[in-house]
């Protein structure tokens, strides 16, 4: 009930702002500037049509999805290495620390001057931005398991690696989901920035060109792509974030 | 799993007794920031199979360490656990624990609570599950099996932890003061509740305790620890008639069982505040 009503208000309110903006860049602003949605819908069919935006959408894609793959592969390895021994803990927390706290977006030109301009570097780029948001939730999740739990799975004689999978994995899972939700966040300034530096195709290299050709149709047909797949993306995980740890909240609810 | 005794002939003692459990000079001593805390000296017990015995004692005479010793959760210092004449080194499916807290996973419905134990053996699922109702049943919360712990109160969710402890069909159930987090009124029917259940599944329990009339009306046995290190100050066996109720409570002879324990603890107990008092400095 309550949910419906929340969920009718924000679609309208969607509505109504969609709606204003139209009326102001046909009355007040310079369309050049700020072009009405109905133009913007427009150019985005045009661009569809010719199929440029299906190549940037595609390549942008791809940067993306290998660099979220490394990021997870890179970011869970290491969170849980790191929250079973104190050693590498104590080896890589002061790095691990510098890294999260620095905006590693700064370290894309660098990429580029390593990798070049091709795909290496974008992957590259949006992998490092994703990594920490993922390796600190799961270092964090891992490390603050139910002493009492594990000992009670050891008193039903679990194999060490039966109390990590049906123990410690599960009472880590939310954790881990809530900094992948924060890296895909992330990992959409990655692919852009990486991209205004210079690529073939791309979201980001659309609205570099498009700014340059005073093209802000097409402009704004990149920033609504962008705010949609983010909505989009987020939306996913929450709703995974509330199946996994539906006891979690529940837990926390009763207490 | 296996019911039958192993010969005893191979215990070193060479005792041809029957008993379930033999501790034999057993003593456990915990090391704590450059200190030495010796929980535990030279017990000695035999435990016969389907006997319920109790340990009372003041707190912080290694009542919950013995149980963690035979449990094989902690590796003794000196002595030996053997169960069925094998020595225990180990947590084993043989024997099964009972915390205070119940300690269920709270992303798990309560019947997949119960089979945990199974899960870790290696259990067709099948046959977990059937195991699951039957002893949901047998605890008596059977509407319960797919509800979550936290939907579930104190004594339900007590109720839930000693079925998953039932559900390996252990030998041996090692209770750790299982209603001390209870109310009155709970904690009186759980106990009752525990009788019925140890009446019917015939298993050798050991329970630790806080309450003296709760180890009287429950037990065949009661062993009373000294304070620290624990030391067993005197073995005493409740010749009550069973079934016991709340009126047995307030019979001459429990009484008189009630008030000799609770002489021989008293000293202890005064003896451990005192050792706490002196720690404290």
């Amino acid at each position: 009930m309550n949910k419906s009503r929340s969920r009718t208000i924000g679609l309208l309110s969607v509505l109504i702002g969609v709606g204003l903006w139209e009326l102001c860049s046909q009355l007040f602003f310079n369309p050049l500037f700020l072009p009405p949605p109905s133009a913007v819908w427009a150019r985005f069919l045009e661009l569809v049509a010719d199929g440029t935006l299906a190549e940037d959408i595609s390549v942008s894609a791809q940067s993306y999805g290998l660099g979220l793959v490394v990021a997870i592969v890179v970011g869970v390895l290491t969170g849980v290495a790191m929250a079973s021994s104190r050693f590498i803990r104590d080896v890589l927390d002061p790095w691990v620390s510098a890294l999260n706290a620095t905006p590693t977006i700064a370290l894309a030109p660098l990429f580029i001057l390593i990798l070049g301009l091709g795909v290496e570097s974008k992957v590259a780029i949006c992998a490092i931005v994703m990594l920490f948001p993922i390796l600190v939730n799961t270092y964090y999740g891992f490390s603050m398991t139910d002493q009492q739990l594990v000992e009670a799975a050891q008193a039903y004689a679990a194999t060490p690696w039966q109390s990590y999978v049906k123990i410690k994995l599960p009472m880590a899972l939310p954790s881990v989901i809530a900094g992948l939700r924060l890296a895909a966040a992330h990992g959409l300034v990655g692919v852009v920035v990486s991209e205004l530096f210079g690529a073939r195709a791309g979201i980001g290299l659309l609205i570099q060109t498009s700014a340059e050709t005073f093209d802000t149709r097409a402009l704004f047909v990149g920033i609504c792509l962008l705010g949609i797949v983010g909505v989009g993306i987020t939306y996913i995980l929450i709703a995974v974030e509330r199946r996994i740890g539906r006891w979690r909240v529940a837990q926390e609810e009763s207490a | 799993m296996s019911t039958g005794t192993e010969p005893t002939g191979t215990s070193p003692t060479g005792s041809a007794s029957p008993a379930k459990l033999h501790i034999d000079h057993l003593g456990k001593t915990f090391h704590r920031k450059g200190s030495e805390v010796q929980a535990l000296q030279g017990i000695d017990l035999e435990i016969e199979a389907g006997q319920f015995v109790s340990f009372v004692g003041a707190s912080g005479c290694g009542k919950s360490t013995l149980l963690r010793l035979v449990d094989g959760l902690i590796q003794p210092t000196s002595g030996t656990v053997r169960l069925d004449g094998k020595e225990v080194h180990g947590a084993g499916t043989d024997r099964a624990f009972v915390f205070q807290q119940d300690r269920l996973l709270p992303w798990r419905t309560i019947e997949r609570n119960v089979v945990l134990g199974l899960e870790f053996q290696g259990t067709p699922k099948a046959e977990r599950l059937a195991k699951a109702r039957e002893l949901l049943q047998l605890v008596g919360i059977p509407k319960f099996a797919t509800a979550y712990p936290h939907e579930l109160s104190g004594g339900m969710r007590q109720r839930a932890n000693i079925a998953r402890a039932l559900a390996v069909d252990p030998d041996v159930l090692l209770m750790d003061e299982p209603f001390a987090a209870l109310d009155g009124q709970t904690r009186e029917i759980m106990q009752s509740e525990l009788v019925r259940i140890w009446q019917q599944n015939q298993k050798t329990v050991l329970f630790v305790t806080h309450q003296i009339d709760e180890a009287v009306l429950l037990s065949d046995r009661i062993i009373v620890l000294t304070a620290r290190p624990g030391r067993v100050k005197a073995d005493i066996h409740i010749d009550l008639p069973r079934p016991r109720d709340l009126a047995s409570k307030r019979s001459a002879a429990f009484i008189a069982y009630l008030d000799r324990i609770w002489g021989l603890i008293e000293e202890e107990v005064r003896e451990s505040m005192e050792l706490e008092l002196s720690n404290a400095d």
